[in-house]
């Protein structure tokens, strides 16, 4: 067992490979001051610079979150948090590893959203190593959380470039989504309400939503009881064009419609074999 | 030719401050004396002076023992400054003047130059729009209080013509053909920023020729461009292309300037599809470019990070917090490290080193090896 030490003198115990990119390792880390914790490590020094980004971005995420949570409390005294900082891990602090090269090395904590780390999956699991697909109900709550996802970060002008099924995670009990690699996002007006950016950006997420469902190249899902007609089916292949721009309408006019199809209220991650 | 001299002292810069100050306080005096005399641009900032090609080199001294050449302040590199000086711009050599110091400091001094380990070289340049008299001014490269001398003589004449769009596409011209820099021979790149609030245009033969002379595609080619004809002038793209295969090369938006901004918006598109987007800056003022060219030297040299780049505005350039956030995050978004990260980076020849002769471009004794997403994750 490796053990690395960060700049505040804490030593983090370095264990099994979560994912390994072309250019980072994963690793799940352990540490006496706690959290749900990954080693993530440029696997040469030449992708340092994409993790220095990484760290800057996250942090930034952070504050954004926290002053909107602050406001949003003033505004709306009593309702619920935002809680959009469940969408990045927290950037503990980074390091360098110094075999082979001086490489750069984050230390994320995704404690807000799980208590172990095995509990976070890509949505790429479901499909390929479960061979299942998800009910449309299950499919509502983790889009819906995507595209509000997308609202906190289009507003923040942050462009994802992750969206992918192999990098949306979920929990599955807890219902909550995140991404898991963010060294692709970069601060961009490309993404702002109202660019192709953005409508790129709702299309992959409902894309991502719509392989987990199982559906075919054209969109068409499986059927299901709880589809008695093609109103959800269509309402996702409007999104999965890119010709919706605002992702605060996309999730207001989501919600509106399946408050309209589904009842209200708490429903299991529920999978079907393909 | 820069390359000789001393460095731009704190001294040697207000000797030029008090002679302008002493002549009235227009930085820009002496250009505007010599265009009302019909005299045209100072040889000096005629982008035809001095055989066009602008060219920067780390000084060499020959040692009085022996044969051998010292390196005396590092590889020359290179930073060039194109400024809009239309409409509302018309300030903007005044203003880089009287910020040279902050500029040269910031890159050469205090605690963390983030130029430090070179000898830094500047050329200044200022355009303005196709029908002013004088569409470009350009410095040589120097490093000492002829950079300060040299912007007296760039020519400003303000206008805003309306028309659109203005013209520093002969500047990025100039930038990207009729540049020699020291530092490329190691692979490296220097650094050129444009600022402007505008549109530019694609290249006009008749005013190329009418910036640069007749003999302008011949100086192309002894630079080493000779695919550049008068029947095969590149696009603006192109031109920002091959300035971008020698130089860390950035725009800055300047916002609001235009006072619409759905105009705004059309700028920084058009910048956007030239440079690409990561190298385009947006500002709402032009009051901090000497600390935010700083800070992008900073992050592509490696000697600043997104961690310490606040800290290091706050001790160096002495910004409040709240100022230094605001200005990193300007700059995320560029490509960090893209000089850091070029294989030579950490073999380039440092001040001291000695040479057989003042052309050779490693130090004796050097060895011979010249050198120089989607990125998904695959699970456990």
């Amino acid at each position: 067992m490796q053990t690395v030490i960060g700049p505040s003198g804490t030593n983090y115990e370095v264990q099994g490979i979560v994912g390994t990119t072309k250019k980072f390792r994963l690793r799940k880390t352990a540490a006496q001051s706690g959290g749900v914790l990954l080693l993530k490590v440029a696997l040469s020094p030449e992708h340092n610079a994409l993790l220095e980004r990484e760290a800057y971005l996250l942090r930034s995420l952070a504050d954004t979150a926290a002053e909107l949570e602050i406001r949003y409390a003033a505004e709306h005294p009593g309702k619920l948090p935002l809680n959009n900082h469940f969408y990045f891990p927290k950037v503990v602090e980074t390091l360098m590893v110094n075999d082979e090269g001086e490489r750069k090395a984050l230390i994320l904590d995704f404690s807000a959203i799980t208590e172990k780390i095995e509990d976070l999956v890509p949505i790429q699991f479901i499909v390929e190593r479960e061979n299942a697909r998800i009910d449309p109900r299950t499919s509502a709550w983790i889009l819906g959380k995507l595209l509000k996802m997308l609202v906190f970060t289009q507003d923040a002008k942050v462009e994802l470039n992750g969206l992918s099924e192999g990098n949306i995670i979920l929990h599955r009990v807890g219902h909550y989504v995140s991404l898991m690699n963010w060294s692709g996002a970069t601060f961009s007006k490309n993404v702002v309400t109202g660019t192709p950016g953005a409508g790129e950006e709702i299309a992959a997420v409902t894309r991502a939503v719509q392989y987990a469902l199982g559906a075919d190249s054209n969109g068409k899902l499986p059927a299901h009881d709880d589809l008695v007609d093609a109103q959800y089916e269509d309402f996702l292949n409007h999104l999965a064009t890119g010709n919706v721009v605002d992702a605060f309408e996309a999730h207001t006019t989501f919600y509106k419609l399946i408050r309209k199809l589904w009842p209200r209220g708490y429903h299991p991650f529920t999978v079907i074999p393909l | 030719m820069g390359g000789w001299g001393n460095t731009l002292s704190d001294q040697a810069y207000k000797n030029v401050y008090d002679d302008v100050q002493s002549k009235g306080g227009s930085v820009t005096a002496k250009a505007e004396e010599r265009r009302q005399q019909g005299l045209g641009l100072h040889e000096l900032v005629d982008p035809q002076g001095f055989g066009k090609i602008r060219i920067s080199v780390g000084p060499r001294v020959k040692q009085k023992k022996g044969k051998l050449f010292k390196l005396t302040r590092g590889v020359g590199l290179l930073f060039e400054f194109l400024l809009d000086t239309t409409g509302s711009n018309r300030d903007r050599v005044a203003e880089a003047f009287i910020a040279l110091p902050k500029t040269y400091k910031l890159l050469t001094k205090g605690n963390l130059p983030v130029a430090g380990r070179y000898d830094a070289q500047i050329i200044n340049a200022s355009f303005g729009d196709r029908r002013d008299q004088y569409i470009l001014s350009r410095t040589q490269a120097e490093m000492d209080e002829r950079i300060a001398e040299q912007m007296r003589y760039m020519n400003v004449e303000g206008q805003g013509w309306g028309d659109g769009a203005e013209d520093p596409q002969y500047g990025l011209f100039a930038a990207a053909y009729l540049t020699k820099t020291d530092v490329s021979r190691y692979g490296l790149k220097h650094y050129h920023f444009t600022a402007t609030d505008d549109h530019g245009r694609e290249l006009d033969l008749n005013n190329l020729v009418r910036v640069f002379g007749d003999d302008v595609f011949e100086k192309v080619a002894e630079n080493g461009y000779d695919k550049i004809t008068e029947k095969k002038l590149p696009k603006l793209k192109q031109v920002v292309a091959d300035l971008q295969k020698n130089a860390h090369a950035f725009m800055f938006h300047i916002l609001g300037n235009q006072r619409n901004t759905d105009y705004d918006k059309r700028v920084a598109e058009y910048w956007a599809e030239v440079y690409g987007a990561e190298r385009v800056i947006t500002i709402t003022t032009a009051e901090y470019l000497a600390e935010l060219q700083a800070l992008v030297v900073g992050l592509t040299e490696g000697v600043i990070t997104l961690e310490t780049a606040e800290q290091y505005l706050v001790d160096e350039a002495e910004l409040t917090k709240a100022q230094a956030k605001a200005l990193v995050k300007q700059v995320a978004h560029i490509p960090l490290r893209a000089q850091a990260d070029l294989p030579n980076f950490n073999k380039i020849p440092k001040a001291g080193d000695l040479f057989e002769t003042k052309e050779d471009v490693w130090p004796v004794g050097s060895d011979d090896s010249k050198d120089d997403d989607d990125d998904e994750i695959n699970w456990s």
